[in-house]
């Protein structure tokens, strides 16, 4: 089991971003709640093939 | 009707110094002759004088072009040329959005000034070509997210209600203006509530229109399918003359969408009788609700009961998800600030950096899984406003937080505005009364997609019939007064 310290680290490393001790600390304590709120998106229900609210165009 | 314990006012102000409140009462004047358009922009500029070094309402003031301006209404005036409802009035413009007459900075060190100097986007080149006076830039958060950042050489801004309270934002610099008077209408954007918010903490009106009413180029991006350029002034009459200038479809914004634009002020008949309001009870049941701006709410659905309207109670639905699909537009602003974060972390401040940042552990699955919700959502609301016509709730859960020690996170449990910029539909916030602290609170008003008219015509029927949005803040009283 990865530890969500390195998580963060990892996804902010990939990101490019580099913040304080203090900054991590805090988006290392927020990161459960943001994640099961992420998560539970995945639970709304919707029929498989629903699209998502993003219409792509070819047109400039 | 009032249910309020300051002083009200009528529509020209009880300071004493003849400020038309509103823009409508502004132009009847403007056109009896008994005030000039630089009458009354110097008016608003004396109150600027007084009260922005305690509000921190302007991040420039723009008086030299401001007053050519009004001399050109006056001119045009005089000459039989009237432009409409926003000829000769003042207006404040939020930092994010680029004029010809004024850098844009968005509250940062960061942002490039080549994006200033492109000028009028299509909705400034709208109001300006519809007489409108710009006296200048308003103050933001930094790009429109995070908190107020003292260790930044910007303003702070403050609650014209109580100089310890946060006016709200990121349109806080409009807010506070249009309550002090020191414009009498303005811009603001609204990514999650950064209109509906400083509005019901300011005590005015703020409209969030559908989205792909307005076109947004001009406009620094924060969330590219979730920002809206919205007027904020008074009344909701005033927000239906800005947005009669402000709508349409524009190539120069992807998300513009070309619909008919209906004639909104007509539509403001003073009655709602035979509409079907609905109030969103899951309000009640929210801890951060504080029994002040639960027994406002309570009072303004009565008086939608006792216009004529068929209340029906109802909860909205996915709420929670519907709100982290709003929050998941800082992935869009990552897109955007990706590069400057890299390289200049420390140029921005420590909230918007932090706010921006935390959207780097979200995952790409994430984000599109959050656009699927976002079409559950419109679906779920086409069913719901097939019963009603509007739907009601408060726009905030309690009066302006403090503004020294704010908390974004702490501050978001506060809101109740995201949940609409997740399904695009209009939202208005008006002023529904103070708390016991003083501070004022808003009700917010949800109608259909591209049905702004129906939402500005019930927003007005609740101001025909109350004077929330004409009281002046106790700061201006002692101010003009001394």
């Amino acid at each position: 089991m990865i530890a969500t310290e390195t998580t963060v680290q990892v996804l902010l490393e990939a990101a490019g971003l580099t913040v304080s001790s203090a900054e991590l600390a805090q988006l290392v304590a927020d990161h459960p709640t943001q994640r099961a709120a992420l998560d539970a998106l995945y639970a709304v229900p919707m029929v498989k093939e629903e699209e998502p609210q993003t219409i792509f165009s070819a047109l400039p | 009707m009032s249910m309020h314990t300051a002083v009200p006012a009528d529509t020209t102000s009880v300071a004493g110094d003849g400020l038309p409140l509103t823009i409508s009462a502004a132009g009847a004047a403007l056109r009896s002759g008994s005030l000039t358009a630089v009458q009354l922009l110097r008016t608003t500029m004396a109150r600027a004088d007084r009260l922005d070094a305690a509000l921190g309402t302007y991040l420039a003031r723009t008086d030299v072009t401001a007053l050519a301006a009004a001399e050109r209404a006056d001119a045009e005036l005089a000459a039989g040329h009237d432009r409409g409802p926003l000829h000769g009035i003042p207006l404040g413009i939020k930092d994010i959005i680029a004029t010809d007459e004024a850098p844009t900075t968005a509250q940062s060190l960061v942002l490039d000034p080549a994006f200033g100097a492109q000028g009028d986007g299509p909705v400034m080149s709208r109001l300006r070509a519809a007489g409108a006076v710009v006296t200048g830039k308003t103050t933001t958060m930094e790009y429109a997210t995070g908190c107020p950042d003292p260790e930044k050489p910007f303003p702070i801004p403050r609650n014209p209600f109580d100089l310890a309270a946060w006016p709200g934002g990121s349109s806080s610099g409009t807010g506070s203006g249009v309550a002090a008077g020191m414009f009498l209408g303005g811009l603001g954007t609204d990514t999650g509530g950064s209109v509906r918010m400083p509005a019901a903490w300011c005590g005015i009106s703020g409209l969030k229109q559908t989205f792909g009413r307005v076109p947004k180029s001009g406009c620094v991006p924060l969330g590219f399918s979730y920002d809206h350029i919205g007027p904020m002034t008074r009344s909701a009459q005033d927000c239906a003359a800005m947005l009669q200038v402000m709508a349409g479809h524009d190539d120069s914004d992807a998300s513009s969408v070309d619909v008919p634009v209906d004639d909104y002020v007509a539509a403001l008949t003073g009655t709602v009788e035979g509409l079907r309001i609905g109030i969103d009870v899951s309000a009640f049941d929210r801890e951060q609700l504080d029994p002040a701006t639960a027994a406002l709410l309570r009072s303004a659905v009565d008086v939608f009961a006792d216009l004529g309207a068929t209340v029906v109670e109802l909860r909205l639905p996915l709420q929670d998800e519907l709100v982290t699909a709003t929050l998941v537009s800082s992935a869009e602003a990552l897109a955007y600030h990706r590069g400057d974060l890299q390289a200049r972390w420390a140029d921005y401040g420590a909230p918007t950096r932090m706010a921006i940042a935390r959207s780097a552990l979200v995952q790409a699955a994430d984000y599109v899984q959050a656009q699927r919700v976002r079409r559950v959502g419109v679906k779920a609301m086409a069913q719901l406003f097939s019963d009603v016509d509007v739907v009601l709730s408060p726009t905030c859960f309690t009066g302006a937080p403090a503004v020294d020690g704010l908390d974004w996170s702490a501050m978001l449990l506060l809101v109740n505005t995201p949940y609409w910029n997740a399904v695009g539909n209009p939202a208005i916030s008006v002023p529904m009364g103070l708390t016991d602290r003083g501070l004022p609170v808003g009700l917010q008003i949800a109608g259909r997609p591209f049905d702004e008219a129906t939402v500005l015509r019930v927003a007005d029927a609740f101001q025909q019939r109350t004077d929330h949005h004409l009281l002046e803040s106790p700061l201006v009283l002692t101010e003009l007064s001394a």
